[in-house]
């Protein structure tokens, strides 16, 4: 039997654009009930627009994105961002555990060869915990710093001094005077 | 009636004591620096004076004024990290010196910080006259571990003296970020096979490797998502497709005795590994058609690869 030759085969590597991703991967905790957004950046290092699109893979059932699933990201750009809104279930379980995962891939160009595209994964844990723990507003507090007294108050403190040492002359002198003014009747 | 001797001498005794109380009057009335001490009042008599006011170290009263609490860092490139922070000297704004080498701002994490450029640091007046509002730059690097890194915010003034705290920390988010090239990167990046005869088997790619380039701060493996490669009604199943991180082990699978991984809708090329810290921030990836079916027609086939971080 004669064989057929196949045509080459050729995995066509389009002009690729240089997009990516940035997001924290740490576990997200929450109690039941809870819900928390979270953002994820897409970036564009290219000198054109490029298209990103979300796709979910696991966590559909606590999450959902909160914009469109397909991002046109402006040439060099570095803060366009996708929200995502994890809320937790009232009859969850302190201790349950669930995962968020999506895929975020560069979109294919439409090729009538082979495409390469890339991609990556979005993969946060989520935690049911009994009470929350998320952090409070950030609040810049000022720690106070103990300082010893101005030299307003101790001019104060001195002039304090100085009234009663000025009273108690006068007191001595009205006294005296007094006295004087006494003796003097008896005199007579 | 007479007086007598004893009222005479107290009548002189009164006088002399109303003459002293009189006198003493008068000079306290006039004498300046006694009054000036009994009242407190500074004087106004010229005289030198020499008073050593002692250098205090500046305090840092708040280290989050710009309320960072994550970056995202910038692919291939560094990203400039502005980190503000309130400090105090009581030897007043003036005294807090940005061209000190004492006043800067760092990112730390293990071995690695990131600090600001000596003397870059800027300040403002911080809502009294004795602090000040100092901005410093710090640049991360794109490959920059993904974690909660340290910051500390040091101020120093003219005297040489300074505080620092370290109190805060910042987390650097990952930054998930590749580049796809062939070997050498040049003209149009396609990644070929030759002409194969249905029923081939273990047949290279003629370009590969791809070269996938980490762009950020990933650490991991590499994960390969494919599809039947069609042309019409027929297709070469994906799993015919092997790929590894070596040209002599793409088409032998490990119970062949070899290393490659058999493509599938998605699968982690075994032994692939991403590392971030350039140089070595890169690896290679080999692709073989074990075997084309047999019977199928001729033409091109087409399909769609992800490769996936």
């Amino acid at each position: 039997m004669q064989k057929t030759v196949i045509g080459i085969i050729s995995l066509l590597l389009l002009p690729m654009v240089l997009a990516g991703i940035s997001y924290n991967p740490n576990p997200i905790k929450l109690a039941p009930g809870e819900s928390k957004e979270i953002l994820i950046n897409l970036q564009n290092s290219e000198d054109k627009t490029v298209v990103l699109l979300l796709q979910w893979i696991e966590g559909e059932k606590i999450a959902k994105i909160m914009g469109d699933t397909k991002y046109t990201i402006p040439p060099r750009s570095y803060d366009t961002y996708t929200k995502i809104k994890v809320s937790i279930p009232q009859n969850a379980n302190p201790g349950d555990a669930y995962k968020i995962k999506l895929q975020i891939n560069t979109a294919p160009e439409g090729s009538n060869q082979i495409e390469i595209t890339k991609g990556y994964f979005v993969e946060i844990p989520v935690i049911v915990v009994a009470e929350s723990q998320q952090p409070q507003s950030p609040s810049p507090q000022e720690q106070p710093v103990p300082t010893p007294p101005t030299t307003t108050e101790t001019l104060a403190e001195s002039s304090k001094q100085n009234k009663t040492l000025i009273a108690a002359i006068a007191v001595i002198l009205i006294a005296l005077v007094v006295l004087v003014i006494v003796l003097m009747r008896k005199k007579k | 009636m007479k007086r007598g001797k004893g009222d005479t001498s107290r009548n002189a005794f009164v006088l002399i004591l109303l003459v002293l109380i009189g006198l003493l009057l008068i000079f306290a009335l006039t004498n300046r620096s006694f009054w000036n001490r009994l009242t407190g009042k500074a004087s106004t008599e010229s005289a030198q004076v020499s008073a050593t006011v002692r250098n205090t170290a500046p305090t840092i009263i708040t280290d989050n004024l710009d309320g960072t609490t994550a970056i995202d860092l910038i692919p291939e490139s560094t990203k400039d990290v502005v980190i503000i922070f309130k400090a105090e000297d009581k030897n007043g704004y003036n005294d807090i010196s940005t061209s000190s080498a004492q006043t800067y701002a760092s990112i730390s994490r293990g071995a690695v910080t990131r600090q600001s450029s000596p003397g870059s640091c800027t300040k403002a007046p911080g809502g009294n006259p004795k602090r000040a509002d100092i901005s410093c730059t710090v640049s991360m690097q794109y490959y920059d571990e993904n974690a909660d890194w340290t910051v500390t915010v040091s101020a120093g003034d003219i005297g040489g003296l300074s505080a620092s705290q370290n109190t805060r920390t910042i987390t650097v988010n990952l930054l998930k970020d590749i580049r796809i090239a062939t070997t050498p990167p040049s003209g149009p990046i396609t990644l070929s096979f030759p002409t194969i005869d249905p029923g081939a088997v273990n047949q290279g790619a003629t370009n590969d490797a791809l070269v996938i380039t980490n762009r950020g701060n990933y650490e991991g493996t590499i994960t390969v998502q494919g599809t039947n490669l069609v042309n019409g009604p027929d297709s070469i199943p994906i799993g015919n497709f092997n790929a590894d991180i070596t040209d002599a082990g793409s088409c032998i699978l490990p119970g062949e005795g070899g290393t490659a991984t058999a493509l599938s809708t998605s699968v982690v090329i075994a032994n692939s590994i991403l590392p971030r810290t350039p140089p070595g921030n890169a690896e290679d990836l080999f692709f073989c058609a074990e075997s084309i079916p047999d019977p199928i027609i001729s033409g091109d086939y087409t399909g769609t690869w992800t490769i996936v971080i």
